[in-house]
């Protein structure tokens, strides 16, 4: 793609998920519209590390609503997607592709045997050395050196990876599908709207986090708490979340819709509670 | 936290002033012995029974059916129910001290746990030494104090070898000097005004122990026991006496649960209105206070950690909580998967639980070094409650324990 900041992107769906595939895109989102999204792939070697993700990108419903409503985003549904492309295929290049997979197949078996002979047969040579050190100290290195060996054979080149580029589907004219986001979306969308960086808030046991500026530069302000303005709730809650935002140094924030007008717009209200420790 | 005040070592700074030397560390009261009985009853052991000897015989069997003193205190502790707080109000002195002392039951109304309001109101007063009995609040205090001084002086020590560094270095204009001297003066008036407002200085307002003075005064503050206390002491123990506000007549165990269960909810329910139900706060709660009580831990509110209790080893004086418990009540029994009502009483209780929730509690909890314990109370269903007495009731609530602990990949790696 070549400008996203003007046209609005894919964001492809699957399971609920909602991924931004497009690397160009994350920077924009992230500059311009305050979204972070979070990094979802991991190093193939070492999948259970987080410290280095990267695409795909996965985004909240609450971000994918927001930006399908400014119409910097449309819904794409993945599964679709691929159907349609691999639909398009003609016989031959099906066959080209199974062919070249198959290939692939081949020879990465091929590549396995290979290391794992070339493993035992340094394994013995290694074993054969040791004995004859054992049996006459001075003798030893007459035979033994690599020089002798035959040298490890080439690797054989790795398969060459084809790409198949899915093209990113046109933007669909007309009404647009959206998001379904939890009920904690007005407040999110104030929060936004007051130019704070939202994140989930899982970790810190509540439904978002705010930051005054970007998360890399800021440390975050609030642990944001959505409520239905009358909903009744547990006393205990305040100072579990008072004592909460005290530990981390951030406020408990607790808002919700207090009315909706007429034209539909909800009036949002937020609280902020601290520990006073008097 | 409070609780973990390491102090970093003072910065090698030569300007630090030597550290006072640390006064004379109070001695602390044998808590081994006053509080030696877990519980408010008196056990007294039968002798050793030694069978070919007739003499130990016959003492045995004298003590075993003529024992000699009862295990209930005589006579009972009394308390009064207040509607107001929900709570069991105690105020003779007798009932107050040896309620904390064996079994740290109850908080004082003006204190933080330990009702201490007489002692700390006798040193303002000058009735006792500044150094005498001191209470656990006062020890807190001088503690926070200390810790802001220290900090004060390290503050101050920094900014004089910053000053002196930039004096060497002649990037001082003598306007800065100006100011900089302008700012220590103001600080230093700033801390001598905290020092004075926010800690009366003890030694000016505390006369000399010669010259005590006697002032005569009333006892303000009252025991508080929660509910699941006063239930555990007048039901499962039978060493406390509850008075009904109004009439003054003790209440019996059939008559209490009704009331408390009415005053576990916000706002009471009207007695005699709704039919008890299983899973009401009170009975759960009771429950689960009752299965750690019998278990030996020194069972304490856990509103300050946004959790239902906290499990003490031996008791709040000897040892930090370890546990913090929180309950869930489980409803397991058929009755919540087939009947209508059973089914919507069960979700309305579940949709409380969030996963933010859990996560919540569990970071509090964890930032004070206490391990979270979800405690599954099974509810009976309501026709199983019809016609029984209190101790039946209580036989059908069955307690499991899960224990939760904050778990990272990247720090558990061993």
């Amino acid at each position: 793609m070549s400008d996203c900041s003007t046209t609005p992107f894919p964001i492809h769906t699957s399971d609920n998920r909602y991924l931004i595939l497009d690397i160009n895109v994350i920077p924009i989102l992230r500059e311009k519209y305050r979204i972070l999204g979070h990094m979802l792939g991991t190093l193939p070697q070492i999948p259970q590390q987080n410290v280095f993700l990267g695409l795909p990108m996965q985004l909240l419903p609450e971000e994918a609503k927001l930006l399908v409503d400014q119409g910097a985003a449309y819904l794409v549904d993945s599964k679709e997607v691929y159907r349609d492309w691999y639909k398009s295929l003609g016989e031959e290049e099906k066959e080209k592709i199974l062919e070249e997979r198959k290939h692939a197949e081949v020879m990465d078996g091929e590549r396995r045997k290979q290391e794992a002979d070339e493993r035992k047969r340094k394994f013995w040579e290694k074993k054969r050395l040791d004995d004859l050190k054992k049996q006459g100290g001075e003798t030893s290195l007459e035979g033994g050196s690599g020089s002798e060996t035959p040298t490890v054979s080439e690797r054989p080149e790795t398969p060459i990876q084809t790409e198949y580029v899915v093209a990113a589907p046109k933007p669909p004219s007309g009404s647009t599908e959206v998001p379904n986001v939890p009920e904690t979306y007005p407040l999110f969308k104030y929060l936004h709207e007051k130019e704070y960086y939202l994140s989930s808030g899982l970790r810190f046991g509540a439904n978002y986090v705010a930051y005054p500026g970007d998360p890399a530069r800021f440390h975050s302000h609030f642990c944001v708490n959505s409520k239905q303005f009358d909903e009744e709730f547990s006393m205990i809650d305040i100072v579990g979340g008072g004592r909460l935002g005290g530990g981390v140094k951030k406020g408990w924030l607790l808002g919700g819709v207090e009315n909706t007008d007429e034209s539909g717009k909800d009036n949002v209200r937020a609280f902020c509670v601290e520990w006073g420790g008097f | 936290m409070a609780e973990s005040t390491a102090e970093t070592p003072v910065s090698t700074s030569p300007k630090v002033a030597p550290q006072q030397p640390r006064k004379q560390q109070t001695k602390k009261p044998n808590y081994g012995i006053i509080h030696k009985d877990p519980l408010p009853l008196t056990i007294t052991p039968t002798p050793e029974l030694t069978l070919h000897n007739p003499l130990s015989v016959a003492h045995f069997l004298y003590s075993y059916f003529f024992a000699a003193n009862n295990s209930h205190p005589v006579p009972l502790y009394t308390g009064t129910f207040n509607p107001l707080t929900s709570s069991v109000h105690i105020t003779d002195e007798r009932s107050v001290n040896d309620l904390w002392c064996r079994g740290f039951f109850g908080k004082g109304n003006l204190s933080r746990s330990e009702p201490t309001w007489l002692i700390r109101t006798q040193r303002r007063l000058g009735v006792i030494g500044a150094d005498e009995n001191l209470t656990s609040e006062e020890i807190t205090e001088r503690r926070r104090n200390e810790r802001r001084e220290f900090k004060a002086e390290r503050a101050r020590a920094e900014r004089e070898k910053l000053e002196e560094i930039l004096a060497r270095e002649g990037k001082l204009t003598r306007e800065q000097q100006m100011l900089a001297a302008q700012l220590e003066e103001d600080s230093k008036a700033a801390s001598e005004d905290v020092d004075t407002s926010a800690v009366p200085d003890l030694s000016t307002l505390v006369a000399e122990p010669e010259a005590r003075t006697n002032i005569e005064f009333e006892n303000q503050e009252h025991l508080q026991l929660s509910l699941e206390e006063a239930f555990f002491l007048s039901f499962g123990l039978g060493s406390l006496q509850v008075l009904d506000p109004d009439t003054k007549k003790p209440l019996s165990p059939a008559q209490l649960l009704p009331l408390f269960r009415a005053h576990s909810y916000c706002p009471p329910l009207l007695q005699g209105v709704d039919p008890l139900q299983p899973d009401d706060p009170f009975l759960v709660s009771y429950a689960v206070y009752h299965h750690f009580r019998s278990l030996g831990w020194v069972v304490k509110s856990g509103i300050k950690f946004s959790v239902d209790f906290l499990l003490y080893n031996r008791g709040p004086v000897f040892s930090h909580a370890e546990f913090a418990v929180k309950i869930l009540p489980a409803y397991e029994h058929p009755y919540y998967s087939s009947s209508h009502a059973g089914v919507a009483r069960k979700q309305r209780a579940e949709k409380e639980r969030t996963w933010s929730w859990l996560h919540a509690i569990n970071r509090v909890c964890s930032q004070v070094k206490k391990t979270v314990i979800l405690v599954y109370v099974e509810v009976p269903a309501p026709e199983q409650l019809e016609g029984k007495t209190v101790g039946e009731i209580m036989k059908l609530f069955r307690v499991k324990e899960v224990s939760l602990r904050r778990w990272l990949p990247t720090r558990n790696r061993d």
